[in-house]
Formats: structure tokens, C-alpha cells, sequence
């Protein structure tokens, strides 16, 4: 992926106005990044998101603040104080020239300031405006506060979330943040479009407890269960729980884990023999194994019971702690074995794939005196590439920019700057 | 049934199978896309053999693959007879995006990977989902959203630090990188209004999820250091900024709360509804820096004190005070939640095979054209007949020509 500027963008005609916190902001970026100019709205004491960490060389500082970094990259940044007149003032005018806001105040605290997207609308008639919050616009949680931790538990995926038999357990990136950003910027993507063909804009209320169900395998995958089997499917620490039959899917191996989706796909009778030439594989030897299955058995097949399935993981347990990761991935491509390892950060980034595909970017930090190296493109694009356009925007950065376009004087700005207002 | 939807003038040639790709298409029927499913009488969806199942096994019981195919219409077809190829061609023809989520180099041997659609249409657009991209040394391993879920390292960041690393207990790429491959696709349908021009999108199951790892690479670059599986911990570097932060249990067998206090106010009314008021003159706990350095024993305590509360009970006492606090819902609870049903989340549906059922809604909601279910989830080959003659524009001799050949197929047919 280049970093050429000269590439189309997908959304290069629209402007966005992002006012979100850290449950929103990483939508901002995947619309910066296709292509829109985002411009991050903060209040003039700096967006909280700045003063978590973890920071640069762990000395912590508003322009240091990693996760800033990583939800705002590539969007332009101005201060602008809501509460102050003057402030709204400013963004009555800069919505004039946006096509999306998107924003995650508490439900109603915009209509106690007096900016209500009915009024806007008034005059902007294709504006779009987004609402990223815990649990949506209205109903008997509209006004609860939440965390990423809270739309886990109530949007029901945290449930499937660590070991049993101890209190479940968050991811360390908060995933239920990373859905309500992912999805809202998908459903802001579609609302643009129908008013691009339209002219009609519309409002956009988007709950994190709901979309973080969808990810409870899609519409029902799981939930399905409790209607259709009358069972709920709980965590199972190292493996998956099918209902009927728990799998398990990490192992420890010489060197660290492996993730295995089932052991009994079409590589088991391969599995067999790689660990007959261990000397390892007991009573896999017996030829029946070789044909066992744990799913409805097709033509040819049985099908083992849970005792039978967790002595035969056992049994190639036993055999794995022969093997490193290394070891395990040329089997995997040798062999087709679907037994990947499980990998951290330094691990990817010696990846021989990642690099081939040139995934990693390195993005220049001038004022840190770095560049620092960032996942590249989650999707990549033919047409109209995915691109890091720059690190995230340091406090105030665009104000003469984004204001100057406004028509507002150095000499205005700088009495707003006094009051307050940005 | 539904109101218009933005995408109601979109079709799709839905060739995907599993979850990731097929997810990617549920996306965009919500909003009024027109999505196809083809796919294979003889060579079945893993899916349609995944449960839940509604009754016992049955090529039209599974609940996984309803929940993967929502909205959708079914067409069978043998894409390796030259006339179901035929049939292929013309649903490209009708279509504006084609999802696909083969192995990488397989639609080739079709004649329909990327070059080939272009080359027949300028204006497509083409999704194809897949493991670790369609290029590269890895790019034709086999696998499952499971083993990404491990190599990209979300597996490490989840679990207990004195536990091994556990992940989601499920194939949870495929469920995530949806949201990613149908953002895509109607940036790239924009573009194609705007320019005339189609793209191939290649999404990577393994590069969208290192993206959803947080600053896990950034902080390794910059400052050395591996980020592993904290339990619930809220963590800055090595530093808790938030505290209590964790999952703590109620009454009841496996009942639990998430609570997450972020400052001295939320902290004081935790104190104060659960009758703790000596710990807000504690010394240890006073300061949220004090209740970060001690926040392993703080665990011990908030557990031993909301063990004997219902867990719904608490919750909105605390929430009423000001405390990000949620019970950890079950799939029943799901079902009973109040504000799910207040937002119409569940939708009732008539199965073709099992009857009455609660399909979902997409929480992303819109006040113009909201997001709908368009139909349930289909029978195998359930719209053959539908999609061919009334779509496609197939005369009833065709169409019966087409089946006698095999191009069309049907379930359980020779």
C-alpha cells in the first residue's frame, strides 16, 4: 500500500465534524482514512482521551497519549467550547459546511445547549448526524452511563469471554468501543450516500449494547440458542461451547499456544500420521480414529462422544508440546493443517506475510522526533486505497485553517482564544 | 413489509459461504440491499450444519446459518457445469457487488476473479474476504475466523494474567470484520456513482483485526513493551486508571456485574449504595491513584459486598447514582432486556422450515430508512425458481433445461 496522495479517495467530497469520545472515535478515522476530512472537535482543556495512556516512553502528556493517537490518526483537530456562545456560534458555522456530524454526548445533553439536529436541519436539509451511545436516544437505559466494559456485559458477548468458574473477562482494547466505531461509520457511510442521491439527510442513533449483539455470531448465531435449544452458551476458557459439545481451541505448545478450530476437520487422519511419526499418537493408532467426527457424521464418518473427543485432544495435547509455533506453521503449509499459533505484537511484526504485504506503516511524529508503526489498512481498496493520511492532530492544530476558512481574523481568533470559546 | 431502505436500487451476488463474507451481505440487506446467496446443493455450507439447531439436524434447521443469511434470497447452482456458470455470469450482470470468500486463487479457476468481473463489467464491485489477504506467503493457508482470532493477537489480550490466553469462546474475526467489508463497499459504491469506476476489495480477516488490537503495536514500538491479558484491568501501560473496574458476582449461579469507576464521585456512590460508607474515609481507597495501587484486594471487597444483591437490583441503583454498572446478560437475558425490546430489537419472523421466530435488528438505526429485516433467512434453493425467471428473465422451459442439466440445483436431487 503506497502512501501516494495523488490516489482518489471513496469519500474525498464530504466533511465531518467528529465530537466524539473514545467510543466513537475510531469511525472518525475509518472516514478520515477512506478518504473524508474529519475535523476533531475538542473542548479547549483538550479531549479527554488524551490523558490515557499508555504514552510515549510512558511519560504521560496530552500530546503523548497512544490511544489519541491510534483513534485519531489522520483527521484534522480545533478546540471549541460548546458552552460557550460564542462556541456555538462557531459551529452553527462550521456545520454550514459539513455533511455528517457525529457525535457521542449523553442523550439530551445537546438539546440543553440548544443545538438540536431538527434545527439544523431546517437550513441543511442533507446534513447528516450520527448518535454513537451506550444504549441509544430513548428507553429505560438512555440514560445510563457506560464503559466499554458495561456494553460488553450488557450487549451479552462478555458472557462468552474467559475461563469458566471465574468472573468473565474484558479483551485488553476495548472491543465493544471498536463496534460501535466500526458500525456507526458503516451506517454513516450509507446515510451519506442515500443524501448524496436524495438530498435528504437524516439522524443516525446508534446504541453500542445493541451492535456489540451483533457480534454474538450475527443475528441469532448465539442468541439462537436460548429459543431454539433452550440453553445459554457460556465462556469455556480455552475452547468453544457448541451447546451440545464443548472443543478446545488453544493448546500450549513448546514455545507458547496454537488456535485449532476443531481437530476434527478434514486434516485429522494427516494429524494422525504426523504424530504416529512422533511415536505419539497412543491410541489414535487404532484405525477407527481416523474416521471420527464430532459433527453430524457424513457418509463414511462416526461420530464420537465428548469423553472420546477430550481423550483424543488430550492424546494430540501431549504430542503438540513436541513442537514449537515455527514447527506448527510449515505443517500447516505443508500439510493444510487448519493449527495457526497464537502470536503477539513482535511476533507479527516479523511476520514474512505481513511484510510481503507491505502491512505495517511507519507514520511520522516530527514534534516526538519518530516515526512510530502503525497496523496498516484494516480493508484494502483497488480503486481508491485505504491511506494513513497523518498522525493524530495535536491540540488546536487546524484552528487557523478550519477558522480561516470561516472568514474569522487572526485578531477575532485570538479574542475567541481569550473568552474561551476555541 | 419494510420501508424503503437506502440501498433498496443495490444487488448482490452473495457467493460466500461460512460467516465473514455472508455477515458482510446481512450488512447491507438491512438497508434494502437485494442480496442473492448462491451456493452449492452438493458441497453444503459448513454452516447450514452449525447450531444452534431448531429441532434436530437438518439441511434447513440450523439457527447459525439463519443468523448468517438473513434478508437473503437462495439459488442453487453447479458452478462447475458450463451452463451454471452461465447462470453465474448473468447474476453479475444484475449485480452491483459480488462478495466471495474462497480461498484465495479459487474463483479463478471459474473465470471469475476480479480481472474476469471487470473485464465483463467495469462498474462492479467486488468483495472477497478471506484469512490473511489475497496475496502473499500465507494468503492459501486454510483456517477459520478461530485460528485469526489467535494469530493476530486478540487470543493474548483476553483472559486472566495467570491464566492462559482465551480469546471470545467463538469465531470472533468473523463477527467483527463485517462491519469493516460492508463500510467498504458503500464507500465504494459512492465512488462508483460519482466516477463510473467498480474496485476489488481485499479484506484480510487477520489485518482488520490487528486494527481492533488498540495501541497493542504502537506501544511495543515506542515502548518496548507486550501487551497481554489483564483480566478486566483498564490499563495505561502497566498502570490501572480506572478502579474498581472489573466483573464482580451477584446472586444467583454464574450472575455477575460489570462496574467501571472513573472518579471520586462515582467511587463515593459506589460506596453509598453498597452501604461501604466507612471506605470512603479509607485512607487505601480514597484517592483514585490509592484505589489504582490497591485495586486487587478493592476486588476482593466489592465482590464480597455485591455477592448478596440481585444483580438487576444493583444495577439500576447504581446506575440511578451515576455508575457505569451493567449485569453480564445470558442469550435469555438478551431476549428479557428491556431497553433491546424498547429499541424493537427482535423481530418476528415466519421461518420456511421452523415457523414462528425472533430474527434481529442492526442497532445502528436511522430516522429516514432505518435498517429492516426484509425477509428471514432462506431455505436451501428456496428462490431457484424466483431469482431465475423473475430476475433473470429464464422462461419456464429454460429454467426446467437448467435443472434437468444440474446448472440449477436442489437439495437431496441426483
Amino acid at each position: 500500500m503506497s502512501l501516494m496522495t495523488d490516489t482518489p479517495a471513496a469519500l474525498a467530497p464530504y466533511r465531518v465534524l467528529d465530537l466524539t469520545g473514545e467510543i466513537g472515535q475510531y469511525a472518525g478515522r475509518m472516514l478520515a482514512e477512506m478518504g473524508a476530512d474529519v475535523i476533531k472537535i475538542e473542548p479547549p482543556d483538550g479531549d479527554p482521551v488524551r490523558a490515557l495512556g499508555p504514552f510515549v516512553k510512558d511519560e504521560a502528556g496530552p500530546e503523548r497519549s497512544l490511544v489519541w493517537f491510534v483513534l485519531n490518526a489522520s483527521k484534522r483537530g480545533i478546540t471549541l467550547s460548546l458552552e460557550h456562545a460564542a462556541g456555538r456560534e462557531l459551529f452553527r458555522k462550521l456545520i454550514a459546511n459539513a455533511d455528517l456530524v457525529v457525535e457521542s454526548f449523553p442523550a439530551g445533553a445537546l438539546h440543553a445547549l440548544g443545538l438540536d439536529y431538527e434545527d439544523f436541519r431546517k437550513d441543511h436539509p442533507k446534513l447528516v448526524w450520527a448518535s454513537i451511545t451506550g444504549f441509544g436516544q430513548d428507553g429505560p437505559y438512555a440514560d445510563y452511563a457506560w464503559s466499554d466494559l458495561v456494553g460488553l456485559a450488557l450487549g451479552g458477548l462478555l458472557n462468552l469471554q474467559g475461563e469458566p468458574g471465574r468472573p468473565p473477562t474484558r479483551a485488553r482494547a476495548s472491543q465493544a468501543y471498536y463496534h460501535a466505531s466500526m458500525a456507526s461509520a458503516f451506517g454513516a457511510t450509507v446515510a451519506l450516500y442515500h443524501a448524496r442521491r436524495t438530498g435528504r439527510g437524516q439522524r443516525i442513533d446508534a446504541s453500542m449494547q445493541e451492535i456489540v449483539t451483533f457480534t454474538l455470531a450475527g443475528p441469532g448465531g448465539i442468541t439462537g440458542f436460548w429459543p431454539l435449544m433452550n440453553m445459554n452458551i457460556t465462556r469455556s476458557g480455552e475452547g468453544i461451547n457448541l451447546g451440545f459439545m464443548i472443543s478446545r481451541t488453544i493448546y500450549p505448545c513448546q514455545d507458547g499456544h496454537v488456535a485449532v478450530s476443531t481437530l476434527f476437520g478434514p486434516h485429522f487422519p494427516t494429524l494422525i500420521d504426523l504424530m504416529k511419526r512422533d511415536d505419539a499418537a497412543g491410541f489414535l493408532e487404532e484405525e477407527k480414529w481416523r474416521t471420527a467426527t464430532r459433527f453430524s457424521p457424513l457418509p463414511g464418518q462416526w461420530q464420537c462422544s465428548q469423553d472420546e473427543a477430550s481423550a483424543c485432544e488430550a492424546q494430540f495435547a501431549a504430542w503438540l508440546v513436541l513442537h514449537t509455533k515455527a514447527e506448527m506453521m510449515s505443517m500447516a503449509h505443508e500439510h493444510e493443517l487448519m493449527i495457526f499459533p497464537v502470536q503477539t505484537v513482535p511476533e507479527n511484526l516479523s511476520s514474512e506475510h505481513l511484510r510481503a504485504r507491505n502491512f505495517f506503516q511507519k507514520i511520522e511524529h516530527k514534534e516526538l522526533g519518530a516515526t512510530i508503526t502503525y497496523p496498516g489498512p484494516p480493508v484494502l481498496l483497488s480503486g481508491t486505497p485505504w491511506r494513513i493520511r497523518d498522525r493524530a492532530p495535536m491540540l488546536g492544530e487546524h484552528n487557523a485553517d478550519v477558522y480561516g476558512a470561516l472568514g474569522v481574523s487572526d485578531s477575532e481568533l485570538a479574542s475567541l482564544r481569550a473568552e474561551g470559546a476555541i | 413489509m419494510a420501508e424503503p431502505g437506502a440501498l433498496d436500487h443495490i444487488n448482490v451476488l452473495d457467493l460466500s459461504w461460512v460467516a465473514a463474507g455472508p455477515l458482510c451481505s446481512v450488512l447491507l440487506a438491512y438497508y434494502g440491499a437485494t442480496v442473492v446467496k448462491v451456493e452449492s446443493a452438493v458441497r453444503i455450507d459448513v454452516a447450514r450444519n452449525s447450531p444452534p439447531m431448531a429441532g434436530g439436524p437438518g439441511i434447513n434447521k440450523s439457527g447459525y446459518f439463519a443468523a448468517m443469511n438473513l434478508g437473503k434470497y437462495d439459488v442453487c447452482l453447479d458452478l462447475n457445469r458450463p451452463r451454471g456458470l452461465e447462470v453465474v455470469h448473468k447474476l453479475i450482470d444484475w449485480a452491483d457487488v459480488v462478495v466471495e470468500g474462497f480461498t484465495p486463487g479459487t474463483m479463478a479457476r471459474w473465470s471469475l476473479d476480479y480481472e474476469h468481473l471487470r473485464a465483463r463489467k467495469p462498474a462492479i464491485i467486488m468483495l472477497s474476504v478471506s484469512l490473511q489477504g489475497q496475496t502473499g506467503p500465507d494468503a492459501e493457508l486454510r483456517g477459520y475466523g478461530l485460528q485469526v482470532q489467535g494469530m493476530s493477537g486478540m487470543s493474548s489480550l483476553i483472559g486472566w494474567p495467570d491464566g492462559p490466553p482465551t480469546g471470545v469462546s467463538l469465531a470472533y474475526p468473523d463477527y467483527v470484520v463485517p462491519f469493516a467489508g460492508a463500510f467498504a463497499i458503500v464507500a465504494a459504491l459512492d465512488h462508483r456513482d460519482r466516477t463510473g469506476e467498480g474496485q476489488h476489495i481485499d479484506l484480510s480477516q487477520m489485518e482488520t483485526m490487528l486494527n481492533v488490537t488498540g495501541t497493542a503495536l504502537l506501544d511495543y514500538d515506542v515502548n518496548g513493551r507486550t501487551q497481554l491479558r489483564a483480566g478486566n484491568r483498564y490499563l495505561g501501560g502497566d498502570t490501572p486508571q480506572a478502579a474498581p473496574h472489573g466483573v464482580y458476582p451477584t446472586k444467583g449461579d454464574d450472575r455477575w456485574i460489570a462496574i467501571s469507576v472513573f472518579d471520586d464521585a462515582q467511587w463515593e456512590a459506589l460506596c453509598r449504595v453498597l452501604d461501604r460508607e466507612s471506605w470512603r474515609t479509607n485512607f487505601r481507597l480514597a484517592t483514585l491513584d490509592a484505589r489504582c495501587a490497591n485495586d486487587g484486594p478493592l476486588d476482593i471487597a466489592i465482590a464480597e459486598a455485591t455477592a448478596s444483591h440481585d444483580g438487576r437490583e444493583l444495577m439500576e441503583k447504581l446506575q440511578a447514582a451515576g455508575v457505569p454498572a451493567g449485569v453480564v446478560l445470558d442469550q435469555e437475558g438478551l431476549y428479557a432486556d428491556p431497553q433491546l425490546n424498547h429499541r424493537g430489537h427482535f423481530v418476528p419472523v415466519e421461518h420456511c422450515d421452523w415457523g414462528p421466530y425472533q430474527a434481529e435488528l442492526f442497532g445502528v438505526r436511522m430516522s429516514e430508512t432505518p435498517p429492516a429485516v426484509q425477509r428471514p433467512a432462506p431455505c436451501i434453493a428456496q428462490d431457484n425458481e424466483y431469482v431465475l425467471q423473475e430476475v433473470l428473465g429464464y422462461s419456464a422451459d429454460e429454467f426446467n433445461d437448467l435443472v434437468a442439466d444440474g446448472a440449477v440445483e436442489y437439495y437431496g436431487a441426483d
